[in-house]
């Protein structure tokens, strides 16, 4: 048999944990595989167990955009969404569902691959950056009747489409970040993912998903844009529909916001990690 | 002298087992610490400890021991000794309260057969999985595959999601990745009784393979046999503490003496029994060849198996004969052979309503391990008493054939009289 490569004379030492452990790269670069290996895991079985899949992650958002269509169009609504109401509504909640199932998924990872955490070493901040990748496969095959309905409204994307890529990023930043502090969190205490979920779905309703800012009052605007998201949902519209201005500004405070949510979620996860298995 | 690759220096293991305490409590409690702190240290005193003995529980006490490249370590201990909790921390798993290990060397660690399988994937993707799970990437992956498969025998339901799989077949396929993953330092945990008997087999023989090749092993199991037939020094650890650590044979020996205090088996309290019930089988002892008792022997050894009787009704029918017999079978569940008085034509019939029998076996044939006997009283054909299991049977390393050698295991696990010279 072939001697693996990976083997390795570095002298390894195990101590009691203290403070957030040490940082290993190389590690890191090492499991590589292991995290492909968990994604495509999540993804397979998901279509596994449900065979609907695909169904599933166009009817939920599709659904939300038809009952909120229908709200503004019989109730006379006014949103401020200059565009077509359909593709602004269905646009969002496709993002904005990707980023709670990642997000919750991620927070719950831990918990959920307690069998593996406990009984395999593997550098642990592998777990919650499973769900951000896996969850992708989902918002592209929601983006499949996206791009129909843009062909029907004969909305082209314009060079802001080029953005798209960090938009998608800046969010991926930001479950991972929030969704690694509440692993952190929740290992301990279940009270935590139940705020998560909370906050969720009232994110659904203040990050711009049915409306612009320009719909709320002035004096109110900064409670509505203090969400992260809300950022993240304007430039997403500004980079798939042409016409549409890139808010530089909201959204260059999503990439912060979402900087220091993956500073502060790995220090609190690297902190807690080295008591998984004590506490799973 | 050979490389040190494990060196354990003074690991302890604390767990905390007071009620869990709810959150909002806990953040109160951290706070009012703070602020007694920052009270200690303005009026500059020493910091009080505040952690509560009777909260806490040590898993692991000051463990000592260092593991040379290519030594085969065997662990034992009873249930919660700390065994697994040092495995845990040589694994990575779990860190140590106190102390230090240091570590040479690829280290795999089993602590379960099929950690990571998923039941929606196939037989291939899930050897990707578990391997990459593992540490390698796919070009290491690629490179044992064809053995793996080969190894578990799942051949053409590779391609079939697992949950079609029997049980059988995904252990095997599980222990099988396990296997090829040629690490420089093994630790395993009680894994190797999976699957059917032929798997089994092949198991210890990859597992000898390995150790032959001079992989270090650490090995947790509470089977004294696979212990006696794998390893080369012994750790007891007992109420986290080291115990004993030395000599394989004297180990065990030792372990089982403190185990079972009582070398008297009681039968009668024994109700999965088969037979008319007239007279029952009380007590079932092993005497040393001086007829006193014993809690293990020696391949090669003369010893006893001494039985108590009694009848539980009046026995009127006049008795013509007497059948008792004993079988003995491997952990495989295989049975090695029988000790049936009729093939001796042994006169029994003079039984009293009371009373004792005796088997003397003048030399043990059987390579270490532990060995199952089941026993069976007939009188005038009839199956009176048979009880399944009636006891486990140590059988330590001995010298069978005066060299001091007994055949590998491998070979089977009868020791048989034989010679070989040359034939002009």
């Amino acid at each position: 048999m072939k001697k693996m490569s990976a083997s390795f004379d570095k002298e390894l030492v195990i101590r009691p944990a203290s403070g957030f452990g040490k940082f290993d790269p190389h590690e890191y670069y090492r499991y590589r595989h292991m995290l492909m290996s968990l994604v495509r895991r999540d993804i397979k079985s998901q279509f596994d167990a449900m065979h609907l899949a695909v169904v599933w992650a166009i009817l939920r958002p599709f659904t939300v955009a038809i009952i909120f269509a229908f709200f503004k169009t019989f109730s006379g609504a006014n949103t401020y969404v200059q565009m077509p109401y359909l593709l602004f509504v269905y646009s969002g909640l496709i993002f904005y569902y990707y980023f709670t199932d990642a997000t919750m998924q991620t927070a719950s990872s831990v918990r959920k691959d307690a069998t593996i955490i406990s009984k395999i070493y593997f550098p642990r901040l592998i777990t919650p950056m499973v769900p951000m990748l896996s969850n992708l496969t989902g918002l592209m095959i929601a983006t499949v009747p996206l791009l129909m309905m843009m062909a029907w409204y004969q909305t082209l994307p314009g060079w802001n489409i080029l953005l798209l890529p960090f938009v998608v990023l800046q969010c991926m930043a930001l479950i991972f970040g929030v969704g690694s502090l509440f692993a952190a969190i929740t290992v301990n205490n279940r009270d935590f993912e139940q705020f998560l979920s909370f906050m969720m779905y009232i994110g659904l309703f203040v990050s711009c998903v049915f409306f612009v800012p320009e719909m709320v009052p002035e004096w109110a605007r900064p409670v509505i844009l203090v969400n992260p998201m809300a950022g993240t949902m304007l430039a997403l519209r500004a980079c798939l529909f042409d016409g549409v201005t890139f808010p530089f500004l909201l959204w260059g405070y999503s990439l912060v916001f979402s900087a220091v949510s993956v500073l502060v979620g790995v220090l609190a996860f690297r902190r807690a990690e080295a008591g998984f298995v004590d506490k799973l | 002298m050979k490389p040190v690759v494990i060196s354990v220096n003074g690991i302890s293991k604390r767990y905390s087992i007071g009620p869990q305490v709810p959150w909002s409590k806990s953040i109160m409690r951290a706070l009012r610490n703070f602020k007694q702190g920052l009270g200690r240290r303005m009026r500059n005193e020493k910091r009080v400890s505040v952690t509560q003995p009777d909260d806490e529980f040590w898993a692991l006490k000051n463990i000592n021991f260092d593991v040379t490249k290519g030594q085969r370590i065997g662990i034992i201990g009873r249930n919660g000794a700390g065994k697994s909790t040092l495995l845990k921390i040589l694994s990575r798993l779990v860190y140590p309260t106190e102390g230090e290990v240091r570590i040479r060397g690829r280290v795999t660690s089993l602590l379960e057969v099929g950690t990571g399988f998923n039941m929606s994937l196939s037989g291939r993707e899930n050897i990707y999985l578990n391997a990459a799970l593992y540490g390698l990437d796919s070009e290491e992956i690629d490179s044992i595959f064809d053995d793996v498969v080969e190894f578990s025998g799942v051949g053409e339901f590779l391609d079939m999601s697992v949950k079609h799989y029997s049980s059988g077949m995904y252990m095997r396929l599980a222990f099988s990745v396990a296997a090829h993953l040629d690490p420089d330092i093994l630790l395993m945990d009680e894994v190797l009784a999976v699957g059917d008997l032929s798997f089994q087999k092949k198991c210890l023989q990859r597992v000898e393979n390995l150790a032959s090749e001079g992989r270090t092993i650490i090995f947790v199991s509470h089977s004294m046999g696979d212990i006696a037939r794998f390893c080369d020094h012994l750790i007891w650890i007992d109420r986290g503490e080291i115990q004993y650590s030395g000599d394989v044979i004297s180990g065990i020996a030792m372990y089982q003496q403190e185990l079972e205090p009582k070398k008297s088996v009681d039968l009668v309290e024994r109700a999965d029994r088969d037979g008319t019930g007239l007279a029952r089988l009380t007590s079932l002892k092993v005497l040393d060849e001086n007829k006193s008792p014993a809690s293990s022997v020696k391949t090669g050894d003369e010893f006893f198996l001494s039985f108590g009787y009694r009848f539980t009704e009046e026995y009127c029918q006049k008795i013509k004969d007497v059948f008792v017999s004993v079988v003995v079978e491997n952990e495989k569940r295989q049975r090695l052979f029988g000790l049936p008085s009729e093939v001796l034509a042994a006169d029994l019939t003079n039984l009293s309503s009371e009373g004792g029998l005796l088997c003397h076996i003048k030399r043990l044939q059987l390579v270490p391990g532990t060995y199952y006997l089941t026993v069976a009283l007939l009188i005038n054909h009839q199956l009176v008493d048979k009880v399944l299991d009636a006891t486990t049977l140590t059988v330590l390393e001995g010298n069978y054939y005066g060299t001091g050698r007994l055949p590998l295991s491998s070979f089977g696990e009868i020791c048989v009289d034989f010679s070989w010279s040359l034939d002009n």
